[in-house]
């Protein structure tokens, strides 16, 4: 076990921590935040859209192509939105004018978007283009910072105003940037975009198969183990996947289409992760029961947080970092609920997510509306909170009684000082 | 005035603490103004807002070298929380961990 406990926090996690500290990394993750309220606002055009009473779905039918404006409208374009938060947070990572930056991506990312007629083809400004958002706003940004580095910019005299000053030491860098994408896309004529998309597409593929998803699952809680925050560690890399499936399920329900992802955004958060990762909501549950005082006193603390999600009193306070005996069920756990979900909805006994809905959503509730109403999510969801319970359950006895134990031992050399109490 | 910020990676399990820790201050009687941001909102807040010390959930602890690196011009101690007292959301600890600090920059 000392071993084992060696190898996760001198092998494991220091490079998984480096990697999610990558500039690039950090810069796709904080600038898919823009995204977001896009991807939520769209999200509730869509549950409202479908709520499951038969009377309320017969009277909005003939509004369907109105409301479904709304959802084109956000999640349609997150590849847009997406490379203006890159090219934004990258820039401001190399203390560059941010919303230039954010520009010159933009600026990229349409070129890549023209088909061989010449036509804007805005069909991938959902998030089947996201990952060539990604790239063009790293590339679009890396070229300014390219000529302000070397400061190859068109300065104007001081006193002109900042804002007029900026957008001239923009200048080169944009036409280099519109002039280097149009000379690979147009003369050249080759298909950035669907390039990269091909790239990409075994992650994505991955991903959304049952070992990608144990796997990515299993790295979340090893983290987490050592007391690294596992989730946002690998956001970056695994965030654009899940949003990008989320979008394409949200936009195949809106049209009634079959829905081609399962572990779209919110499977893990949702489905697995339920009352925080490692599904520590029943361990709060039995602390709230239990006879130590120390348990129950953390039980009262973390029950608020849990139920939306946030276990960090848990996590550190049981605690489950580098604790042996916890860790077997917080790793478990997880994988079994990741299965056993994977499994439902690939049958189609349980939904799939269609909607995006904060992570901070309680279970049940949570996922009811991310598969846009599907009660038999509400039920899942409900007996993964059975089944982690019956899991955590023998574990915790052993650790309250050592608990016990020692809370024990603490009274008897209190009461030896001092006897009248 | 005490400034204190907290950051974790969404800033949500650091407010749950912030509360703990604003009514320890009350009842002390300490002057503090004490927030949690993300991880991402730490760099414009701060170009916005004095503070004297930065305190990170130790599940973010990692982000330490590296801020301690971009924010080495400004005058801000950064040091990570306690397990144990986050766990339990002992704000008089924290706190009392805070005052520290910054008394030991002075």
């Amino acid at each position: 076990m000392d071993k084992f406990m060696d190898f996760l926090q001198n092998k494991l996690i220091p490079p998984l921590t480096k990697i999610g500290n990558l500039r690039y990394l950090l810069a796709v993750r904080n600038g898919l935040v823009v995204t977001l309220p896009a991807i939520i606002a769209g999200s509730i055009f869509l549950i409202i859209g479908n709520i499951p009473i038969q009377a309320w779905l017969d009277f909005i039918k003939p509004y369907e192509d109105m409301i479904n404006v709304a959802v084109s409208a956000s999640f349609g374009i997150i590849s847009l939105l997406a490379a203006i938060g890159i090219g934004y947070e990258l820039s401001k990572s190399y203390s560059l004018d941010a919303i230039s930056g954010g520009a010159l991506a933009l600026m990229a990312f349409i070129i890549t978007q023209f088909n061989n007629k010449f036509v804007l083809d805005t069909s991938s400004f959902d998030s089947s283009g996201l990952f060539t958002a990604i790239i063009s706003a790293i590339l679009a940004t890396e070229i300014y910072r390219f000529f302000v580095k070397r400061n190859i910019v068109i300065r104007l005299p001081e006193g002109v105003p900042p804002a007029v000053s900026n957008s001239f030491i923009s200048l080169i860098p944009a036409i280099t940037v519109l002039f280097l994408f149009w000379l690979v896309r147009v003369p050249i004529g080759f298909d950035i975009s669907a390039f990269i998309e091909h790239i990409f597409s075994p992650l994505l593929f991955a991903l959304n198969s049952l070992p990608g998803i144990l796997i990515y699952t299993l790295l979340v809680s090893l983290l987490w183990c050592a007391g690294v925050h596992g989730d946002m560690t690998l956001e970056g890399v695994a965030d654009p996947i899940f949003i990008q499936f989320l979008t394409a399920n949200a936009l195949a329900y809106a049209h009634g289409d079959p829905l081609p992802y399962i572990t779209a955004s919110g499977f893990s958060s949702l489905f697995v992760n339920v009352g925080g990762t490692g599904a520590t909501l029943t361990l709060v549950l039995l602390m709230l029961r239990s006879r130590s005082k120390t348990y129950k006193e953390l039980g009262k603390v973390a029950f608020p947080g849990a139920c939306f999600e946030i276990n960090e009193p848990v996590i550190f306070g049981f605690p489950i970092i580098m604790n042996p005996l916890m860790m077997i069920p917080f790793i478990v756990v997880p994988l079994i609920l990741a299965t056993l979900s994977y499994i439902l909805m690939s049958v189609g006994i349980v939904g799939q997510p269609v909607t995006m809905v904060p992570w901070t959503m309680p279970p049940i509730i949570g996922p009811l509306m991310a598969t846009g109403w599907d009660w038999k999510a509400g039920v899942w969801s409900a007996i993964e909170i059975i089944i982690a319970l019956f899991i955590y359950f023998p574990f915790f006895k052993m650790a309250e009684k050592q608990m016990l134990a020692s809370e024990k031992s603490e009274e008897n050399i209190a009461n030896s000082i001092n006897p009248s109490i | 005035m005490n400034t204190i910020m907290l950051v974790c990676a969404a800033g949500m399990s650091t407010s749950l603490l912030v509360t703990k820790m604003q009514r320890a201050a009350k009842e002390k009687g300490v002057d503090a103004d004490i927030f949690a941001v993300s991880a991402g909102d730490v760099d414009s807040i701060l170009e916005k807002k004095v503070i004297d010390v930065l305190l990170l959930g130790p599940q973010v602890k990692f982000m330490k070298e590296q801020l301690e690196e971009r924010l080495s011009n400004k005058q801000i101690t950064i040091d990570s929380i306690n397990m144990q007292y986050y766990g339990m959301m002992n704000g008089e600890k924290v706190l009392e961990q805070a005052l520290s600090l910054i008394e030991k920059k002075s």
